[in-house]
């Protein structure tokens, strides 16, 4: 089920309904459970039950690391975790993948006499999502950061409360279960905002990012003609504002959607295109992904603890099986380690010149932030492209070379332009204030206008839904 | 969250929002324009695919292009055959041949298939022009089903979710200075279709099939299709049929009415006797031509498809057709 849909439309308000009502707490828990199964199965029933699997097993497991005291038990303990999830994620993610490689290289090594076939899984949507999240409740408890609770109903609810199941915000315990002991109920007011969120969330995704960029990035990216320059730089630029809006888009619906059933979800977003630095990008870009990859990836790697080699290799490490996470394609490997190499680079030069005043003057920032926008947006052509020849392609086509000629028409350049500019307008606004502090600002009247606008906008934008981008990784 | 009242403002934006949806529907509806599905939508296509397996050999199954859709009237097939579940799967610019494959793989499929095509419909490189929509079909879960049936029937209903009114089409007839020009085909919520062409520039659409004929002319480069390697092609199509003849199934061939610039392109680069004429010998399956129908000929205002106002008579014509042949029951 995914937000923009009808279907969801009368499933949230059947939901919303039963949690306004005078049910007991423990009973609208359980509501919301089972919402959420039923949410996750209106796409595949039968996957239900690996959802079943990671949030079983991972409970059953966290609650012997606790109560082992030997530290070697606890250990196993937790590599049974990871063999679990990372053993459905490795199947179901990679399977394809790794027998796709076998086979290549199998055919330059021997000159592929032998028969490959390449199984066709299909991939249980948000499996990326949910196992990190179960993954990381062990982790937790196994550094003595997190008590088991008494709860399975919690427990279960933290890996599949539906607005967060499928894409993330990736939450954490820590964050959830707390809010799921004591009874809520979202006030009027916090219901008003969740709807205004929600509106928010699916004009980014259905009008911005669907209906206006996502025609002209297929133009682009989904063709098998050369593209031309013009139309390069338009689709690039395009997907720059595309993935944003598809993500950030379901980012704040699921916001939205959790605050008007009374719980809060973390910011995955914080205006990421107005980021000063890659460091910085990556604590405004997929919040919650970045920070579960340095809590559990990058920090265990060592961090930046053991001197300036073993950093760099944490972090390219980190961000390669950041690229990995999303998808398995070498587009997608090329797409992390350009984001390690960047971060690289940009630990090396803040050490040699960082501490120049230069840097802190208006016109370096605004320089510095213009650059880290433009290469962010280059490194996302492997990120869209279907294959490494394609990006190649396109990349060629950046640069003048070897390009074709352009089809888009002048108004879909225009139309790129315009919203980009206004994208890295409102990321320029929202650097250094919260859209909830910006929204407190708004005067009633102007709060119905605006809302009013955004659900209008939503409403006459018809379509065959795009399912949302991240639901594929 | 923001401080500052966010009831009552959201609660007046549904309103202002509803009032704005009413404006725009009148608005368009003025403008002339009219509810329809949407005829692109595949998940649509394949609630309707889905419906064909159901092991019953009456099931009738309309496949083909834009004219399996336009000139065959949905109410006058279900009035003769009422007990039959009728499916209508026809896609705009695309072959069927994906789609009659599937059908005729699918076990649960038995019932008769009317494929409406032109010549160059059975060659290989018309193989995968419907397969992202036999895909759809099978990847399509509960929830896609609900959605694609949701939507279809709002899209019914109200002009401002017309697939040709979405913003993107707003926005680009705008910068060609003009308004959106109301759509002359509406299609239901069970992907039957009508063309009204006085609701359209006819000129317009006779030159854009004109434009269509010159680059396939140009591709051609003044070369002639080879009818026997063409019959080698599609006789191809054999096993699939008698796959489906198997379970009781069948398949007939129908030409639909073509006028004026279409039926001139189709007689010089597929003159009839060379290659329609020989269908039946290179496949096995049945034929009907529109011109052995009967009855004063069939006029395509756009040279290529039916009015609303003809479709009725070709399809109660097709169906008598059909009938004398054996391939359906008389009713």
């Amino acid at each position: 089920m995914t937000f923009p849909s009808l279907t969801f439309a009368l499933f949230f308000v059947v939901v919303l309904g039963l949690c306004r009502s005078r049910l007991s707490w423990p009973a609208k828990k359980t509501v919301l459970l089972v919402a959420s199964y039923v949410f996750y199965a209106a796409w595949n029933p039968p996957f239900v039950a690996l959802l079943w699997l990671s949030t079983g097993a991972d409970w059953w497991i966290a609650h012997r690391v606790h109560r082992s005291d030997r530290a070697a038990t606890k250990k196993a303990y937790v590599a049974l975790s990871l063999a679990i999830n990372l053993g459905l994620l490795a199947y179901f993610k990679y399977g394809g993948f790794v027998v796709e490689n076998l086979a290549w290289l199998d055919g330059a090594w021997s000159g592929g006499q032998r028969h490959w076939s390449v199984p066709d899984i299909v991939l249980p949507v948000g499996i990326s999502f949910y196992t990190f999240q179960t993954l990381s409740y062990t982790l937790d408890v196994y550094r003595g950061r997190l008590t088991p609770g008494r709860s399975l109903l919690d427990y279960a609810l933290y890996v599949t409360f539906f607005p967060q199941l499928v894409a993330g915000p990736i939450v954490r315990a820590g964050h959830f279960l707390p809010q799921a002991e004591k009874p809520r109920s979202a006030s009027r007011d916090q219901i008003g905002w969740g709807f205004a969120l929600l509106g928010l969330g699916l004009f980014q995704k259905v009008v911005l990012a669907d209906a206006l960029l996502g025609p002209v990035v297929d133009v682009v990216y989904a063709g098998t003609a050369l593209p031309g320059t013009t139309d390069a730089w338009a689709g690039t630029l395009a997907f720059a504002g595309q993935i944003f809006f598809d993500f950030s888009g379901y980012s704040t619906c699921a916001i939205g959607v959790a605050l008007c059933l009374g719980f809060h979800l973390p910011d995955n977003f914080r205006a990421p295109y107005a980021a000063l630095g890659f460091s910085d990008f990556w604590r405004r870009w997929h919040i919650s992904l970045s920070t579960w990859l340095r809590d559990y990836l990058y920090i265990p790697l060592g961090g930046s603890r053991h001197g300036a080699w073993r950093t760099a290799a944490a972090l390219v490490a980190t961000m390669f099986l950041g690229g990995l996470w999303h998808g398995a394609s070498w587009t997608f490997v090329i797409w992390g380690l350009l984001h390690g190499v960047f971060l690289v680079v940009e630990h090396g030069l803040k050490k040699a010149f960082g501490a120049r005043p230069v840097f802190a003057t208006k016109p370096a920032r605004a320089a510095l932030t213009g650059v880290t926008w433009l290469l962010v947006t280059l490194a996302w052509v492997p990120f869209v492209a279907p294959d490494v020849a394609r990006a190649k392609a396109v990349a060629q086509a950046l640069l003048g070379l070897h390009a074709g000629p352009d089809r888009l028409a002048g108004w879909e350049v225009s139309l790129v332009g315009a919203v980009l500019l206004g994208l890295l307008a409102a990321h320029r606004l929202l650097r250094d204030v919260p859209l909830e502090a910006w929204a407190a600002k708004v005067p009633p009247a102007a709060r119905t206008v605006m809302v009013a606008l955004l659900y209008f906008l939503v409403l006459v934008s018809p379509g065959q839904e795009r399912a949302f981008i991240y639901f594929q990784f | 969250m923001p401080e500052g009242p966010w009831a009552r403002p959201v609660l007046a934006a549904v309103l202002v929002c509803g009032a704005l949806a009413g404006a725009a529907e009148g608005g368009w509806r003025a403008a002339g324009h009219r509810p329809s599905a949407d005829a692109e939508d595949l998940d649509l296509w394949a609630i309707a695919r889905a419906r064909a397996s159901n092991h019953d050999v009456n099931t009738i199954v309309i496949i083909g292009k834009s004219r399996a859709q336009l000139d065959v009237h949905g109410p006058t097939l279900r009035r003769r055959y009422p007990q039959s579940t009728v499916v209508q799967l026809a896609l705009r610019g695309r072959g069927a041949w994906a789609a009659f494959v599937d059908l005729t793989a699918d076990e649960a499929f038995a019932g008769r298939v009317l494929w409406f095509l032109t010549e160059p419909d059975l060659t290989p490189q018309a193989h995968r022009e419907q397969r992202p929509a036999v895909d759809r079909v099978h990847h399509l879960g509960p929830d896609g089903r609900t959605n694609a049936w949701l939507r279809a029937q709002v899209a019914s209903a109200v002009t401002f979710r017309h697939a040709d009114l979405r913003p993107r089409r707003v926005l680009e007839n705008l910068a060609r200075g003009r308004a959106v020009p109301p759509h002359f085909v509406v299609m239901g919520p069970d992907r039957f279709a009508a063309a009204d062409f006085d609701r359209v520039d006819v000129e317009l659409l006779r030159g854009q099939i004109a434009a269509v004929h010159a680059e396939m002319r140009a591709r051609m480069a003044g070369r002639s299709v080879d009818p026997a390697r063409w019959r080698a092609d599609v006789a191809q199509v054999r096993p699939h049929v008698a796959q489906l003849r198997a379970r009781g199934g069948d398949v007939v061939f129908v030409a639909p009415p073509v006028s004026g610039a279409s039926a001139a392109f189709s007689e010089a680069f597929y003159p009839r006797a060379a290659f329609w004429d020989t269908l039946t010998g290179a496949t096995g399956v049945l034929t009907v031509h529109h011109q052995d129908l009967g009855g004063p000929p069939f006029v395509c205002p756009d040279t290529s498809h039916l009015d609303a106002e003809d479709a009725p008579r070709f399809t109660a014509a097709l169906l008598d057709r059909l009938v004398a042949m054996g391939f359906l029951a008389a009713r």
